[in-house]
């Protein structure tokens, strides 16, 4: 392991002894990556404020002791967003969006996720978005950066495109009225353009009533854990 | 051999409280392990009493083992002000200033969005209780400056702000003794943003 100069949003902190923290970062060349931030919580420590969660900063990091663990050497705010911390629901999105980046996140190239991140973030932080519509964004976009983005033009069973009434959580994707079984949640034509709305089109996840915002993201939620395992984030938006 | 397992296992204890690492824990040990018996055996003692008697006080959650803590229980406090503190450590560290004349009132838990930990881990209920019969003209929110403490201090705010209570929260910044020029910008942003007329 090198030492490296990267940006990084910070997605996760635990404390350790002392005034040190164990912070895990995505950052766009390195994916997600742990590392130990000693004296940050010190008022006068030399990391002050810059490792703060919502916020993109730039870190030298340094090898550590423990396996592909790292020690940040030093810390500066990029760009710093306000407004997440003014506003709770804001605050809680912001939260609950970097912490399923943290589950998901993986060492390697992280374009795509810290591109992903840094947007939703910024889309928090503008007054004009609601929360609700920005984190179900995130969280079907998540599922195409993991891998596991659902079929969702037609039915992952027989491959027809027509008639498509449920959702099937594995292998994921929407059913037609044909193959639908049991286990297959509902899923009306409304809830289908939502959900299309939210996981494909440009744009068009801006026009999300706030209630269909939250069934979209607590449904992302839920796909994502029977893909990944069950001790995932938890949380309505 | 035995003799270091004993060891070990003080030096493991002491690891396990906060703010305690293992070179810390050894630095303990070795002092425990010098101390005259008389001694150690009185601090066991303290600690198996302390664990056995303290209690959060009825009022305010502060550690005490009476039913009120001595804040709640002195007639001199102001009782017109609550300041809202995350733990018993915070309120001590407030107390030891000397400053500050009012009540206190330790919350249960925080809010921790990067945990996905939300408002069910604050039970304002309690607070909202001792705001009832009017005489709390103040509410001053001491939750730190991160983002379990700010988010703690947006949710208590909204659930006071109906009351007609007025709330505030401690000013932070720059800390005293500083070079400016050292400042970290997130820090300097709070610190310009909370600035006052001189």
């Amino acid at each position: 392991m090198t030492w490296i100069d990267t940006a990084a949003i910070n997605v996760g902190q635990r404390h350790l002894s002392g005034a040190d923290r164990l912070v895990t970062l995505i950052t766009p060349a390195h994916g997600r990556m742990r590392a130990v931030a000693r004296g940050v919580c010190l008022p006068r420590g030399p990391l002050g404020g810059a490792l703060e969660p919502f916020g993109v900063c730039r870190v030298v990091l340094a090898p550590g002791r423990g396996d592909g663990l790292y020690r940040v050497e030093a810390a500066d705010r990029v760009r710093d967003l306000p407004a997440l911390r003014a506003d709770l629901p804001s605050m809680l999105g912001a939260g609950l969006v970097c912490a399923w980046a943290g589950a998901l996140g993986r060492e390697g190239d992280g374009r795509v996720l810290y591109r992903l991140l840094h947007h939703t973030l910024v889309g928090l932080a503008r007054p004009a978005d609601a929360v609700a519509p920005v984190v179900a964004r995130f969280l079907w976009r998540l599922t195409l950066v993991a891998g596991v983005a659902p079929e969702l033009g037609c039915c992952v069973a027989c491959r027809t495109p027509g008639d498509l009434t449920g959702f099937r959580m594995l292998p994921g994707g929407m059913v037609c009225a044909l193959c639908r079984a049991d286990g297959d949640l509902a899923m009306p034509p409304r809830g289908h353009a939502a959900l299309c709305a939210a996981a494909l089109e440009d744009g068009a996840w801006r026009s999300l009533a706030p209630d269909s915002a939250r069934r979209l993201a607590a449904l992302a939620q839920g796909y994502l854990r029977r893909h990944f395992g069950a001790d995932l984030p938890r949380r309505a938006p | 051999m035995k003799r270091k397992g004993v060891y070990e296992s003080l030096i493991g204890e002491l690891a396990r409280l906060p703010g305690v690492g293992r070179k810390n824990a050894q630095r303990l040990a070795f002092a425990i392990m010098r101390l005259d018996p008389e001694r150690a055996r009185r601090l066991g003692q303290s600690i198996i009493d302390a664990r056995a008697s303290v209690r959060p006080c009825a009022r305010c959650n502060n550690a005490t083992d009476q039913e009120l803590c001595e804040i709640c229980a002195n007639p001199r406090r102001d009782t017109t002000r609550i300041m809202v503190v995350e733990d018993p450590g915070t309120l001590h560290q407030i107390e030891h200033t000397r400053t500050y004349r009012g009540l206190y009132h330790v919350l249960t838990g925080v809010l921790s969005p990067l945990e996905v930990v939300g408002p069910e881990a604050v039970d304002p209920g309690p607070l909202k209780a001792r705001l009832a019969d009017g005489e709390v003209r103040e509410v001053i929110l001491a939750t730190s400056p991160t983002v379990e403490g700010e988010a703690t201090a947006l949710f208590v705010t909204r659930e006071l702000k109906p009351l007609g209570v007025a709330v505030s929260r401690i000013a932070y910044g720059v800390p005293v003794g500083m070079d400016l020029e050292f400042a970290d910008e997130v820090s300097l942003i709070k610190a310009i943003e909370g600035r006052h007329a001189v």
